[in-house]
């Protein structure tokens, strides 16, 4: 059986003729595992989601994807203030025909993918109303709904406080452990740090890296995919020895050198 | 699922279970009202209610040609859907104001007031019970008041193909259309609805003698006016003094007016209805005859500094229509005189002044009605077109004091 | 999937009774009480009935099977009631109900709470297909006729100009498409209105104001079978428009084919609405304010508000007409009625429920 969730081959995206976002990008992506993609603002991580979810033909290239993909998007906008239940049953639309109407079973199924994510009790609390990291786990129970085997998440991240940013990350963990594939995007290399198995640098056009985030998460490689070096700081916590990834900005705090 | 009560028998649980499974029940919420509201639809279906045929009846051809049973002893007639005319012209054609059941409107009861037949029959003016009191006119709509209407007990129903009318003919009560008039003769359609109306009152020769009469009265116009050559007719605007300018153009229904009078409409080969004053400096006319029943007066048109450059305004050649509102619509009787006063006016040389005359008789005559001096001064709208040219000749003492001005 | 271990106890209590806004029954209640108002709105009127007449009358009517040879009542009063009075009911509650579907769905596909039926210009197109109808002098069948062709060719119009632009299922380009056309048409209507000989001119102003008067069981079966057929279909797939309310490339990802759908949701809500103003002119004002208020009664769900929509758009319209067929003598036109309405009752929404139902995120 095939272990590939997703792949692609020669992928490149043009907007407008001859004004290539990218171009020749390839990648596995490999099931069970965590992906990530990482690329400053505005290197086109957005549109290769698009044309991941297929909502967007490439210029060239090819794709293939191994089973059902569930999208958890970066903004989030409602014009209705419908209940965290209600979006969440939106995740059963590929089960449900397009002439018929959610069937109990369709909100048991819901309900309990809101329990997975600790958010049964706010079932029917309106979704506008709640925080950004409440939000963002609804609509995880919402792509888990869907009984994808993909989920694929813009920016997870980047619109939450801290502690709803660790909450996530341990989320991310828990299903890849549980066996979905998951692939996200994001501009916090120690994110991707903490989380990812593999990740894809998109330096430039052409340029791109590519494989287990032990060899390509580097601090050269992120030094030329952002233009700020970062250093590996590892330290002790409870018992247990952990390693992040720090940016070095010019404007860090200085210590006064010792002796 | 579970069933609704233990006691249900078997199969019924089954089928319940099957119409939850396809979530069918979740759909009666606007299924049952769709549904019944479909049902109430195929009610409609139902043959229409019928009016049984009257016991004893004459038959009458109505003006679209149908032949309509009318019971005898004659009930009552209602005029529906008119501009107030069909009024006029039963009272004219039956001289029968009790065979009344319903006259019009309340704002045709206004302008019912102004005409002449007001003053013939006040009766019909000052009876409440023959004018409906709401404001409902038929322009609101083909059916406004039907079920007042139908509310009245009458023999039969006098309308036109678009009022309601339509609704009493279909279930069966004797109605009786007047002629679609289009933009033909106005006089051929006078002349139809005053046979059909005579006829429904049993006094068909009433309407021949109206028609012979008015007949007669536009061969005596003919003859004592002669054949005018086209190069030596006056031409003549009949136009609104509201901007943009209702001009009575060539394809609407005054062009029964203009040819008995020998004169030439202005405005032909312009196809709008209304025109704006460059259009109107640019034909001007030797004659303007203002709509009756509101705007400016000759006066005050003629004071207007928009308009001095017209020729019929420097030689004082504007007079206001006949009648109240409208202008020139006026009955069978009425008319041929309304025409004989155009003509008078643009052929004054070749006309003796009669109008007042023609006026007296024919109504004293037909209906025994005399106009006094003040009111044939009204109607002619005296006061208002005494100053222009040559209206002299329509005063009380127009035979002495008659005057002459030769056309251009 | 394995679950996560969390007792599961809570799952079943929490879904056998979710606090539904409006209680379960509301969709039931709107229901009945429009089937009631129908029957009360067929006992009412300006012909001198005595009320256990025409209950007697109304009796026989509903009950299928012909009617009995030598009844109580005399010919005008089942005249009244059967030919004068049912098929205006009838068009008065399609209409209404009509424009209450179409303004929910169109209110959930284009996302947005402020557009109301005449958004694709078919309430234009339709208006100068009517007027142009009356120039001719047509009976009362063509000018339904003209009127529905209009709407229609409106509506293709629109779909085409939105075609064109870049991204055509675009929600904007759509409503951009809209408000041209329906200019456009607008301005025909004028063309129409200012060429038209001065005895014509009333009756159609009258028309373009919206009202019942005049409307037989042809005009009944005109607007029934686009309403309920077309309503069928929405009612189908109101748990769809859901969906539409997301964004684009959210649904999408949810396997939804949201410009096919948002087309057809769209062609449906148009086709409902060009053969409303066809049979009885234009009444504006209940597809934008109907939407709001079953909003406020059973929540932003499209399963419960598109039902709800349309049996309140329902009987707001029949109240409106039994209003001015009875108390106000002056047959004042629905379509006024409900502007002088709705106005004021929409702004006081505004103010009371400060934008409850819809979030403007």
């Amino acid at each position: 059986m095939n272990n590939t969730a997703l792949a692609f081959d020669g992928l490149g995206h043009a907007y407008l003729p001859e004004r290539w976002i990218f171009r020749g990008y390839r990648a596995a992506v490999t099931r069970g595992r965590v992906f990530a993609l990482l690329g400053p603002n505005g290197r086109g991580k957005t549109t290769l989601l698009k044309i991941l979810l297929g909502a967007l033909q490439p210029s060239e290239g090819e794709i293939q994807v191994h089973g059902r993909i569930a999208f958890v998007p970066q903004l989030f906008q409602v014009s209705f203030d419908y209940s965290a239940l209600d979006m969440v049953l939106m995740g059963r639309a590929r089960k449900i025909g397009l002439f018929t109407q959610p069937v109990p079973a369709d909100e048991e199924a819901a309900l309990q993918a809101l329990e997975r994510f600790g958010m049964a009790h706010a079932a029917h609390r309106p979704f506008h109303e709640m925080s950004g990291g409440q939000r963002q786990l609804v609509i995880f129970a919402r792509a888990l709904v869907a009984e994808a085997d993909i989920l694929i998440l813009d920016e997870p991240t980047s619109a939450l406080d801290l502690k709803n940013q660790g909450i996530v990350l341990e989320w991310i963990a828990k299903l890849r452990d549980e066996g979905l594939t998951v692939l996200f995007t994001t501009h916090h290399p120690h994110h991707a740090h903490a989380v990812a198995d593999d990740a894809l640098l998109m330096f430039s056009e052409r340029d791109y890296a590519c494989g287990p985030v032990d060899e390509v998460l580097t601090e050269a490689h992120l030094l030329r995919l952002y233009g700020v070096p970062l250093r590996q700081v590892a330290f002790e916590y409870e018992g247990k020895a952990l390693a992040s990834l720090v940016p070095v900005h010019g404007s860090l705090r200085r210590l006064p050198v010792a002796g | 699922m579970e069933p609704a009560s233990p006691g249900m028998p078997f199969p019924l649980t089954r089928i319940f279970r099957w119409t939850a499974s396809f979530g069918i029940l979740r759909e009666l919420a606007w299924f049952i009202p769709f549904a019944s509201i479909g049902l109430i639809v195929l009610a409609l279906t139902r043959p229409s209610p019928q009016f049984p045929a009257p016991a004893r009846s004459h038959t009458v051809i109505d003006g679209s040609g149908a032949p309509v049973r009318i019971g005898q002893p004659f009930q009552g007639a209602v005029m529906t859907w008119g501009p107030g005319f069909y009024t006029d012209a039963f009272l004219e054609a039956t001289v029968a104001p009790e065979a009344l059941a319903r006259a019009g409107t309340a704002r045709e009861r206004g302008d019912f007031a102004k005409r002449i037949w007001s003053r013939i029959f006040p009766q019909v003016l000052k009876q409440d019970s023959l004018w409906d009191s709401g404001i409902m006119t038929y322009q609101k709509g083909p059916d406004a008041g039907v079920e007042g209407l139908l509310a009245l007990d009458a023999g039969v129903f006098f309308g036109n193909r678009h009022g309601p009318a339509r609704l009493t003919r279909q279930i069966g009560i004797p109605t009786l259309l007047f002629s679609t008039q289009g933009n033909g003769n106005w006089d051929d359609f006078l002349r139809a609805a005053a046979r059909m109306v005579a006829e429904v009152s049993g006094h068909p020769e009433r309407a021949e003698a109206l028609i012979e009469q008015n007949r007669q009265a536009y061969r005596e116009l003919a003859a004592e006016l002669g054949a005018v050559p086209e190069a030596r007719q006056p031409c003549v605007l009949i136009m609104g003094t509201s901007s943009p300018y209702y001009v009575k153009s060539f394809n609407n229904d005054y062009q029964y007016y203009l040819p008995p009078a020998q004169v030439r409409n202005a405005t032909v080969g312009l196809t709008g209805q209304r025109q704006d004053a460059e259009r109107i400096l640019a034909m001007d006319p030797d004659f303007i005859f203002l709509m009756a029943g509101g705007g400016a007066s000759p006066q005050e048109f003629m004071a207007n500094p928009l308009w001095r450059g017209l020729k019929a305004v420097r030689a004082k050649r504007v007079y206001r229509m006949l009648g109240a509102r409208g202008g020139g619509l006026l009955g069978l009787t009425y008319q041929p005189i309304s025409v004989r006063w155009m003509a008078e006016i643009t052929h004054p040389d070749r006309l003796q002044p009669k109008v007042r005359e023609l006026l007296r008789d024919a109504y004293v005559s037909r209906f025994g009605y005399s106009m006094s001096d003040a009111e044939i001064d009204a109607d002619l709208h005296l006061d208002a077109n005494l100053g222009s040219a040559g209206y002299g000749r329509f005063a009380r003492d127009a035979f002495s004091v008659h005057k002459q001005s030769a056309p251009q | 999937m394995t679950d996560s271990g969390l007792t599961i106890s809570v799952a079943p209590l929490v879904a056998k009774h979710p606090p539904m806004p409006g209680g379960r029954c509301m969709p039931y209640l709107l229901g009945v009480a429009v089937l009631l108002a129908i029957v009360g709105s067929l006992l009412l009127g300006a012909y001198p009935m005595p009320f256990d007449q025409a209950v007697t009358i109304v009796a026989h009517l509903a009950w299928p099977g012909p009617l009995p040879d030598d009844p109580s009542w005399n010919i005008k009063e089942l005249t009244v009631i059967q030919t004068v009075r049912l098929p205006r009911v009838l068009v008065a509650t399609l209409a209404g109900m009509g424009l209450g579907m179409a303004g929910a769905a169109l209110q959930g596909v284009m996302r947005n709470p402020l557009v109301g039926p005449d958004l694709v210009g078919v309430t234009s197109g339709a208006a100068f297909g009517g007027v142009l109808a009356m120039l001719f002098g047509w009976p009362p069948i063509g000018v339904v006729g003209l009127a529905f062709v209009g709407g229609l060719l409106a509506m293709g119009l629109t779909f085409t100009l939105a075609r064109l632009a870049r991204n055509g299922g675009n929600g904007m380009a759509l409503i951009l498409a809209g408000v041209f056309i329906g200019a456009f048409f607008i301005a025909l209507v004028g063309l129409v209105q200012f060429v038209a000989p001065d005895v014509k001119l009333p009756g159609m102003v009258y028309w373009l104001l919206g009202s019942f008067i005049g409307v037989d069981a042809q005009k009944v079966f005109m607007i029934a079978i686009p309403t309920l057929g077309g309503g069928a279909v929405l009612m189908l797939l109101r748990w769809r428009i859901n969906l539409l309310s997301l964004g684009d490339l959210d649904a999408a990802s949810l396997g939804v084919d949201v410009r096919w759908l948002r087309w057809l949701v769209i062609a449906v809500v148009s086709l409902i609405v060009a053969a409303q103003v066809s049979v009885a002119g234009v009444i504006g004002w209940v597809g934008l304010v109907v939407p709001h208020l079953a909003r406020m009664l059973v929540g932003p769900d499209h399963r419960r508000l598109l039902p709800a929509s349309a049996l309140l758009g329902g009987l707001f319209v029949l109240g409106l007409d039994d209003v001015t067929r009875t108390i106000v003598r002056g047959e004042l036109p629905v379509g006024v009625l409900s502007a002088l309405v709705g106005t004021p009752f929409i702004c006081f929404l505004f103010w009371k429920t400060q934008t409850k139902g819809w979030s403007d995120q």
